[in-house]
């Protein structure tokens, strides 16, 4: 499998290839949305696997699912670890001291160092945030053509070219991964020592140059070729209203949860600011056992 | 179909007109090639054509531009698209969608089409384009030529009347450049779309077209029938360069200073046989150097993660100072593999690789390997900061000696990426050589180069190999191998199918047909002569009295 074709979704399930861009889109805004507003781990945790779940429906291939598997891990544990060193707010218990405040030298200078119970924990609600994120925009990466987005933002009457510079980065995807690899190598062989050249990190720094060169050149092709090819004439606008009656109708109940999970934990936040509307008390438990 | 009329271009950054009075003129059905140095301005006058250059912020246009009978000078690109196709160098830069078959009906979805008109034009042009098998592959699955097939066919399903192809066969072999060109002439000849295409192989290509037009600064020198521009071009001064990569037989023909200057062989053998008297016997003058090992394969084996047949399976062979050696064969036969494990990027399954007497893996550092794509090694801000990036080593005189080697003193300030793509490969090329490597291996150095750095690469290589260094090779164009190379190498599914000195191979048509390599012109033009074989044009000269 070579990486360019880990990066683009050609063999997702062809229900999740044929859903609209305009669904897809509302289902990652209403996520965002969500993700940001609750704040109760379990319920974070449901809309993670949520999108793990949505994976599995969409026929998410095995070596896709290892590449997501890592940057998942990767995203949850660099939260959590570090939160959990540095956790500012009180009350914090500490779990273990890694430095003590009278260890000579490192003590004084650090003021100590330790893994606070809190920290974990506020770190995983982060963590879950951004993974569920990660996990659910690699969904849409890997499920769409790139002209089913296009057309969906095109259809919320955003300027075509803004549109098309805000897709073409999914397009890229698969070959900016590639040639991100031909880089790393590139700064390998150009190295002067014997490390530099087996090693990646040290090169990282230098890679985004050459590659936004790159893009640049690519991207002014591509548009070139889709103007040439009619995309931003008038009937290629009206192609953009096509947004069946299903979907529709699925996109109205999601964004209607949205905002209802928003306003009760708005009420919520409120109430405990003093503006407490005694009928609303059941909303009130709802929010605070679950959002 | 299309007439170019006093065209004028100026970019609004520059003071000088990059398009200077243009006038060009094409026929329904007819093909054109249009030649030039990088930056004479081929790229503005397709722009300009495509309807890409306004006339206000961007620049200032002046003159016409008449397509199909419509004054499209100021149309916009939407307009002008329903008309002229145009395909791209690299067609990863033009293709969006996901899929073969979206990728071919995005024009036709933009346009409105019915569903089920799209079905039957996107199958019916797939066919043409030999891609009905793959319709519903991903873009990614495709090897370069059939994503160039594909950039194709997504223009030529919107039947255009004019199709303008900006060097679309650069990056392909002689195999592919052959498959591409024959379906080219093929649409041609079958739907009449009249052919624009852009290229400095004029040797490769002009079998194909029957007229060419050459590009200076910004204005066309000639334009005229294909067997008439040699003599044209003979007649022009080294600094007034264009770029264009002659065939053998017409550098032949000015070496010989013969009356006329021809491409064809069978007619540059009339007329030497007419105008020349030939040698039987000449003495060749070898002029042998010292040379010892250098690098050491020793049944080597590599096999690819999740493959179960190895890529190379068992390999031995060295590779000498004070040499240059060239690795050719088919595409997948192992090369890119073999030079990978000598750049040390990947390591073998089994056998050992010596630098030196030293194992590889400890004499990284006096490896220079110049990659495919060499815009990719630029990572620098100036010229003169890419020879000195990690390089230690080279003194400030150093460097300006480089810089001046390479003919880039100039541009020693400038950015490199924004250089053309000669100097650009001039400029890793430089960075490489300057940081004196025991080896240096190159794969495909000479792709979509112009003709002058053409000369300038090979130059810059023999000086190196004059200086002790050791060069491995890997090309398609045989033409370079005829001109540089000592020894050749040619790799067939892994393993060595002959290893020879140069000239013993590329003289051997049976190896180089069944190894997809194009038998060199003079060598079918010395067995014509009757000569002994050659692959130069300095060894038929020196035949030719």
């Amino acid at each position: 499998m070579s990486v360019r074709q880990l990066w683009e979704g050609s063999d997702a399930a062809s229900w999740t290839q044929k859903l609209t861009g305009h669904t897809k889109l509302i289902i990652l805004f209403s996520f965002a949305v969500l993700t940001i507003t609750i704040d109760n781990p379990r319920s974070l945790f449901i809309l993670f696997t949520t999108t793990l779940l949505l994976h599995v429906l969409a026929k998410t291939s095995l070596y896709k699912w290892r590449a997501l598997a890592v940057l998942l891990l990767l995203s949850l544990w660099g939260s959590m670890f570090s939160q959990a060193l540095f956790f500012a707010q009180t009350p914090r218990t500490p779990l273990f001291v890694l430095i003590s405040p009278e260890m000579q030298f490192l003590g004084p200078l650090t003021g100590g160092l330790y893994v606070y119970r809190e920290g974990i924990l506020y770190g995983a609600v982060q963590g879950l945030r951004s993974a569920s994120m990660m996990s659910l925009g690699l969904l849409v990466c890997w499920t769409s053509d790139p002209r089913q987005l296009l057309q969906a933002l095109m259809h919320w009457n955003l300027p075509p070219q803004t549109a098309f510079m805000l897709v073409t980065a999914i397009r890229f995807l698969p070959v900016l991964a590639a040639e991100t690899g031909e880089v790393i190598t590139a700064l390998q062989l150009r190295s002067d020592s014997q490390n530099g050249r087996s090693s990646v990190i040290r090169h990282l720094p230098y890679i985004a140059k050459p590659l936004l060169a790159r893009c640049l050149r690519r991207a002014q092709t591509l548009a070139l070729s889709v103007i040439s090819r009619g995309f931003f004439s008038a009937s290629a606008r009206s192609l953009s209203g096509k947004w069946p009656g299903k979907e529709k109708l699925f996109c109205g109940c999601l964004i209607l949860l949205t905002i209802c999970i928003v306003v009760s934990k708005i009420m919520y936040l409120v109430s405990e600011q003093g503006l407490y509307i005694g009928a609303l008390r059941q909303i009130y438990d709802i929010t605070k056992l679950y959002l | 179909m299309l007439k170019v009329h006093n065209l004028f271009y100026r970019y609004q950054s520059r003071k000088a007109f990059t398009l200077q009075d243009v006038n060009l003129t094409i026929k329904p059905g007819e093909m054109l090639l249009l030649a030039g140095r990088s930056g004479c301005g081929k790229s503005t006058l397709i722009k300009a054509i495509s309807g890409l250059l306004g006339d206000g912020e961007q620049g200032e246009l002046k003159g016409s531009i008449i397509l199909d009978g419509e004054d499209i000078t100021l149309a916009s690109p939407e307009h002008i698209g329903m008309l002229v196709g145009t395909v791209y160098q690299s067609p990863d830069d033009q293709l969006f969608a996901m899929t073969v078959y979206d990728e071919v009906a995005f024009a036709l979805e933009n346009r409105g089409f019915p569903d089920a008109e799209i079905k039957v034009q996107v199958r019916e042009t797939l066919q043409r384009v030999g891609l009905e098998a793959l319709e519903h592959n991903s873009i990614h699955q495709l090897s370069g030529g059939q994503r160039q097939r594909l950039a194709l066919a997504s223009i030529l399903v919107t039947k255009p009347k004019l199709l303008i192809l900006d060097e679309p066969v650069s990056q392909m072999n002689p195999a592919g450049v052959k498959e591409f060109m024959d379906l080219l002439v093929q649409l041609n000849q079958e739907a009449g779309i009249a052919v624009l295409m852009i290229e400095h192989r004029v040797n490769e290509l002009y079998q194909y077209f029957s007229r060419l037009a050459v590009m200076r600064q910004g204005t066309i020198i000639y334009d005229g029938a294909m067997e008439k521009v040699w003599s044209f071009l003979a007649k022009m001064e080294q600094e007034e360069a264009t770029g264009i990569r002659e065939p053998q037989t017409v550098k032949l023909c000015k070496q010989l200073g013969l009356s006329e200057i021809l491409a064809d062989k069978e007619k540059v053998v009339d007329l030497i046989l007419q105008e020349r008297n030939l040698e039987s016997l000449i003495e060749e003058k070898l002029i042998s150097k010292a040379t010892s090992e250098q690098v050491k394969l020793e049944n080597v084996q590599y096999t690819y993660a999740g493959m179960k047949e190895p890529t190379l399976p068992d390999l031995s062979f060295s590779l000498f100072t004070h040499q240059i050696t060239a690795l050719m064969g088919f595409n997948g036969a192992g090369k890119s593999t073999l030079l990978n494990l000598l750049g040390g990027l990947t390591k073998p399954n089994k056998g050992k690789i010596t630098l030196g007497g030293i194992d590889l893996k400890q004499q990284l550092n006096k490896i220079g390997y110049l990659r495919q794509e060499p815009d990719l090694m630029l990572l620098a801000d100036s010229v003169e900061e890419e020879l000195s990036w990690k390089n230690p080593g080279l003194s400030a005189e150093e460097r300006i000696s480089f810089l001046e080697k390479l003919h880039l003193t100039e541009y020693a300030k400038d950015f490199p990426l924004a250089l053309s793509k000669g100097q650009r490969l001039r400029v890793v090329l430089g960075a490489m050589l300057a940081k004196k490597p025991q080896l240096l291996l190159l794969d495909e150095p000479t792709t979509g180069q112009d003709e002058e750095c053409l000369k300038e690469i090979q130059g810059l290589l023999l000086d190196y190999k004059r200086q002790g260094g050791s060069i491995f090779i890997c090309t398609h164009d045989v033409e370079l191998a005829s001109n540089i190379a000592d020894r050749v190498i040619v790799l067939q599914q892994g393993k060595i199918v002959a290893d020879a000195e140069a000239k013993n191979i590329l003289t051997n048509a049976a190896i180089l047909n069944s190894s997809g390599l194009s038998v060199p012109p003079m060598l079918t033009l010395s067995e014509a002569l009757g000569i002994p074989k050659c692959i130069t044009v300095e060894e038929v000269s020196a035949y030719v009295r």
